[in-house]
């Protein structure tokens, strides 16, 4: 990924965090329902409780920015 | 549920050209190969796993080391590899199918469906942009600066009047933002708030990129006046922008 041009010059951060990585991949996609799919066990409950840990979480853990 | 059976773990919606790079493998402890699964021009990217060896995800903790943190990156791994060759519907983490042959029922049920979001997707990137309040500095006055008690509750009064204020200010700052993002863009997402003010994601042509993040620059100074702080993630395969929900029945 290029270096964002403005990223000396804004006071915006950049940056991608295990939370916002989860959040996305975790939370969102297409979800398929219907006995065509069998749910890892477990993964509805992973959802829930990401959801509550979410809303109290900081983006202190920050990794690698996708490349 | 059988131990020993292995199932195809589905990551994504895909053309049936889309070239699978060689050497790419699926999630889990001992990654199968990704396999595209097709029917007409709609292809479903696998990998066989072992249900078993995936159970448990609930007791990881979340760390970078976690498995659930290993497990999503080798999730969103895949699917960046197939976004790097064409068009990616991403599915949600967890999805299981039963067999190929439940796959192939997948891709024929959302055949026309899929095909039109993938064409409409393209090769545009999601982009996440969060809006929260700047850490404040100046919060209850200190005990030395209190005086009298009467000039005390004066001073409090005239605090949270302006915390009233900024907060309002803050709300409308957001807001804008928002709308201009929207026109900015051709396709914009809300996602959840939380603990911001404002929480969107942005699907952007790879050739747009730096006219975007310039624009998104302008924004962060606006926000910064309001006493905002902007944030930026991505670039990411378009999973905000995926149905929240598709059926498939079996047989």
């Amino acid at each position: 990924m290029a270096e964002p041009a403005t990223r000396r010059d804004v006071p915006a951060t950049y940056g991608t965090s295990l939370v916002d990585l989860l959040d996305r991949v975790v939370s969102t996609g297409v979800a398929i329902t219907g006995d065509a799919v069998i749910s890892l066990a477990g993964v509805d409950l992973i959802r829930l409780d990401l959801r509550l840990l979410l809303v109290g979480i900081d983006t202190a853990i920050r990794i690698e920015g996708p490349t | 549920m059988t131990g020993t059976h292995r199932q195809p773990y589905a990551y994504a919606f895909v053309r049936a050209d889309t070239e699978v790079a060689d050497g790419l493998t699926g999630i889990g402890p001992q990654p199968a190969p990704i396999r595209l699964l097709r029917h007409g021009s709609l292809g479903v990217l696998v990998s066989d796993v072992d249900l078993e060896r995936l159970n448990g995800l609930l007791d990881t903790d979340l760390t970078e080391d976690g498995e659930l943190a290993v497990r999503a990156r080798e999730h969103d791994h895949v699917v960046r590899a197939a976004a790097e060759h064409g068009p990616v519907l991403p599915f949600r983490f967890g999805t299981v199918l039963r067999d190929d042959a439940a796959g192939d029922r997948l891709l024929a049920e959302h055949h026309d469906t899929a095909v039109a979001l993938l064409a409409h997707l393209g090769s545009r990137q999601e982009w996440g942009i969060r809006l929260r309040a700047q850490p404040r500095t100046d919060d209850e006055p200190s005990a030395r600066d209190r005086g009298s008690g009467t000039s005390y509750l004066a001073s409090r009064a005239r605090r949270l009047r302006d915390l009233d204020r900024q907060s309002v200010q803050a709300r409308e700052t957001a807001e804008a933002i928002r709308q201009d993002l929207v026109a900015w863009a051709a396709d914009t997402a809300d996602r959840p708030k939380r603990d911001a003010l404002l929480n969107v994601a942005v699907l952007v042509e790879p050739s747009a990129e730096d006219d975007f993040l310039r624009y998104v620059g302008h924004l962060a100074v606006r926000a910064a006046d309001a006493g905002l702080l902007l944030d930026v993630t991505g670039p990411w395969p378009p999973y905000s922008f995926s149905p929240a929900e598709l059926e498939a029945r079996d047989g």
